[in-house]
Formats: C-alpha cells, sequence, structure tokens
C-alpha cells in the first residue's frame, strides 16, 4: 500500500537518520560557531561511521556504545514534552514523571538497534547555520552507493556546554512532529494511561 | 515584463497556502514551541471511513501482498530488483517532464528529457540507470504537487483503497496523471493490469524494510502515515516553489 510514500527516499532516510544520530555527539563549546562546527561534525561523523562500519566489534558493544551516545545526545527531556503536545497539560504530575521515563527508554529499544541494518552508507555535512543564539540547524547528506542522496537535518541546542539533538528532519519530514501525531491520536483515544501502556509495550518488544 | 507580471500571479496563487500556514500556525498554542511545530495541519474530517479502509489495506497488504513481495525478494537476486525498480521508475519520466513544465522548472524538465533519454536507450528501456552516473538525479513531480506549487491546499486526507494515503488534491492529481502519462494510451487493458501489478509488487518490496520498522515504532500507524504523508507532500510542493525561477 502507500505507494506514493514507498516509492519516495523517505522512509529509507529517515531510517538512516537515526542510525546516524549518533553522529551529533558532538558539538563542544569550543565549536560554537558555525565553521568549526561544521569541521568538527564531519570529523566526528567519520568516526561514528567507522564504528558502525567496524565488522570486528561485537554486536552488544556496539549496541551498548550507541545507547550510551544516544542518551547523552537526544535531548529527551524536552522531546517528550513537545511530543505529547496539548495532553502534557491533561496529565498529572505523577503520569508526567512515569510518561518521560518510559518515554526514553521506548526511544532507545526504538531507534538504537537501527545500527544492524547499517551497509555502507556515508555522509556529509553540507551546511550548519544558526537559527537562534542557543540553536543550530546541521544539514547533512547520506550517501547511499547507488542511489541519489537524501538530506537529512538535525536540529541543535545548546544546554549548558553541551549541545543537544531536538529533532531530525529526513527530506522535510520532522521525528518530532510525527511522533506528535503518533502519540497525540494514541492520547485522545485512549487517554494518557493509554499512551503509558502503549509505552511500555514498545519499550519491551524485542525488536 | 512578463517575467514580473508571472512573479505577481505565482504571488497571488500561493497567497492561500501562506495564509493557511499563519492561521494554522495561530491555533496550536503547544508546549515551548519555539519554532519547533512545522505548521502542518492535519485535516481529516472522514477519519473513520479512512481507518476502515486502513485496515482493509492492512489486511490486504498481510495476505497478499506482504508475501508476495517476500517470495519475490526470495527468487529475484538484489540487481534483478534493482533493474526492475529503475524501469519502472524510468517511465515516470514523461509526467515528472510535464509537471516541471507546469511549474516552471526549467532545470528538473530539462534533467528529466535527458534522464528518459539516456535511461531508455544507454540505459536499455530503463532497466539501468545511467544518468545518475551523469548527476542527473531524480526529482519526480505529478499533478498533486503542481496543484500545490500554484496555492491549492491539500483538502480533506483521504485513505485510498490499495493505493494508501492521498488527499483531496491528491487524489484529482493522480486521475490527471493517468491522462498526462503516455504510457496510459499505449497500454491494452492486461498489459495495464501486469505493468501496475509488478510496478506495485516491486515497489513494495523496496519498502519492506522500512515499513516494518516504522510499523514497530509507532503506537498508532495510521497517525503516523497520516503524518508522513502530509508532510512528505508539503517538503515537495515547498522544493517546487523554491526552485521555480519564477520565483526565485
Amino acid at each position: 500500500m502507500l505507494t506514493r510514500l514507498m516509492k519516495s527516499p523517505l522512509l529509507r532516510s529517515f531510517c538512516y537518520a537515526l542510525l546516524l544520530l549518533s553522529l551529533v555527539l558532538i558539538i563542544r563549546p569550543a565549536y560554537a560557531n558555525t565553521v568549526d562546527a561544521k569541521a568538527y561534525v564531519t570529523q566526528i561523523g567519520d568516526k561514528t561511521i567507522a564504528i558502525l562500519a567496524d565488522k570486528s566489534m561485537p554486536q552488544a558493544t556496539k549496541e551498548a556504545k550507541l545507547t550510551d551516545l544516544f542518551t547523552n545526545v537526544i535531548d529527551t527531556d524536552w522531546i517528550a514534552r513537545f511530543v505529547l503536545g496539548r495532553y502534557w497539560n491533561t496529565a498529572n504530575p505523577d503520569q508526567q514523571k512515569r510518561y518521560r521515563a518510559v518515554y526514553q527508554k521506548f526511544l532507545i529499544n526504538s531507534y538504537v538497534p537501527n545500527f544492524r541494518s547499517y551497509t555502507s552508507e556515508k555522509f556529509t555535512v553540507t551546511a550548519v547555520s544558526q537559527t537562534s543564539p542557543q540553536e543550530y540547524t546541521v544539514q547533512t547528506q547520506i550517501i547511499h552507493p547507488d542511489k541519489p542522496a537524501t538530506r537529512v537535518d538535525y536540529r541543535l541546542i545548546q544546554v549548558g556546554n553541551v549541545y543537544k539533538v531536538r529533532d531530525i528532519i529526513a527530506e522535510g519530514v520532522s521525528l518530532i512532529n510525527t511522533q506528535r501525531s503518533d502519540f497525540g491520536s494514541v492520547a485522545e483515544n485512549s487517554g494518557i494511561e493509554g499512551l503509558i501502556k502503549a509505552l511500555q509495550d514498545k519499550a519491551a518488544a524485542p525488536q | 515584463m512578463a517575467l514580473f507580471s508571472s512573479r505577481i500571479f505565482i504571488a497571488a496563487l500561493t497567497l492561500p497556502l501562506l495564509f493557511a500556514a499563519v492561521t494554522s500556525n495561530a491555533a496550536v498554542p503547544d508546549y515551548n514551541d519555539n519554532g519547533y511545530s512545522n505548521n502542518v495541519t492535519i485535516h481529516d474530517p472522514a477519519e473513520s471511513i479512512n481507518r476502515h479502509i486502513y485496515s482493509f489495506n492492512t489486511g490486504l497488504d498481510k495476505v497478499v501482498l506482504k508475501p508476495v513481495a517476500h517470495g519475490y525478494q526470495a527468487v529475484v537476486p538484489t540487481w534483478g530488483r534493482d533493474r526492475v525498480t529503475s524501469f519502472f521508475k524510468n517511465l515516470t519520466e514523461p509526467v515528472t517532464f510535464v509537471n516541471s513544465i507546469l511549474q516552471g522548472d526549467s532545470q528538473n524538465a530539462f534533467h528529466s528529457f535527458w534522464r528518459f533519454t539516456i535511461n531508455s536507450t544507454l540505459g536499455i528501456g530503463g532497466f539501468g540507470d545511467i544518468s545518475h552516473l551523469a548527476g542527473l538525479d531524480e526529482k519526480p513531480k505529478d499533478f498533486g504537487q503542481t496543484l500545490g506549487v500554484y496555492g491549492a491546499s491539500p483538502g480533506p486526507y483521504i485513505e485510498l483503497p490499495i493505493i494508501g494515503p492521498s488527499s483531496g488534491r491528491d487524489t484529482i492529481g493522480r486521475v490527471v496523471d493517468v491522462f498526462t502519462d503516455p504510457f496510459t494510451y499505449f497500454m491494452t487493458y492486461p498489459e495495464a493490469a501486469g505493468y501496475y501489478t509488478v510496478d506495485l509488487i516491486s515497489t513494495r518490496s523496496d519498502s519492506l524494510s522500512f515499513t516494518d520498522k516504522i510499523e514497530r515504532t509507532s503506537l498508532d500507524p495510521y497517525a503516523t502515515y497520516r503524518s508522513l504523508y502530509i508532510q512528505y507532500r508539503q517538503n515537495a510542493i515547498h522544493d517546487g516553489i523554491v526552485s521555480s525561477p519564477f520565483i526565485r
């Protein structure tokens, strides 16, 4: 089904975007200007790909490393709240707390295992722009061996002296906005408790 | 002078789109958006009907299309499957060419023309994608997108049987695409049936691993695909506007 979506490079690039998330480990305060940030992201991104492409590293080690990176790099608390949208305010403090905890587990279980599907993609940083004093958009291209390159943007925010990822935009499709639609629909139909339950199930499901 | 007036003309046509974006933005008082909300509104008045069609599509997919796609993967090696994918992509170039012109994207019209010419000849009927080597990357265009470039809003979200996500605008676009596609006039009914069937199997096979992933990671796949589709189309239209020489 879904023929038009399926023909688009979107699905493919979305999955790779999540896979390459770890490239954003990354920008340190010393590099908090766009020119150096670009050089730095490129360098670290290449290193990340080297880990992904390392055939001698055991899968379990890779997974542990990437999980660690993922939790350090993604602004999960902020994203958790964003994706709940207006339903955040309908949840009581206890529900908000439980939701945030399970959301992080859900994210890790959903996206970290994507590294298994890595084959030989490469990426280049095409541009870095500063969108506000604390925010940057890093534009990248994922280069596939035989297919046209796909564009993926990462939105970063400076929190204290580290950078965190708030959104990944693959071919114009935003991860957090997609999740907001998804979660909003569940919250509308099954309530906050239904949403927490659904997230628990997904967080525990084998990938 | 002609250039100037076409700019005004297109600007006037795109106004409703901008207006829709502005009003929808104002209507969402969500937490701490800080510009992260992408202003894509989802208008799905027939949601309950759409969800029924979605269930039907998913059921059909599970029972028929997925197993067939898996079988196709088992029988045909990757190299062969890539050739089939290229073949079908090549046949969409005439529609891309026509719509590139309608959207004022002369560069893409030029690329599309040469992609089709090179791939149909040197690429042996489109089975090989040679033009990719010459840097002529594909940028598919269709009539639904053309309508969007000229300011038509998507209208209601529509889940079409078998085809899947669409909108009022894109459904009209699909019908027009059938008429602007020269192959429509060359094929007999049995040929067309074969054509669409193989295209469907090939497309499904190409997307299996990705749809599996999306379905594993979303809580409500219907809502997720709806959002993906609307954002994806919005982006395609935005690209159409940006690449138009009249607007730049």
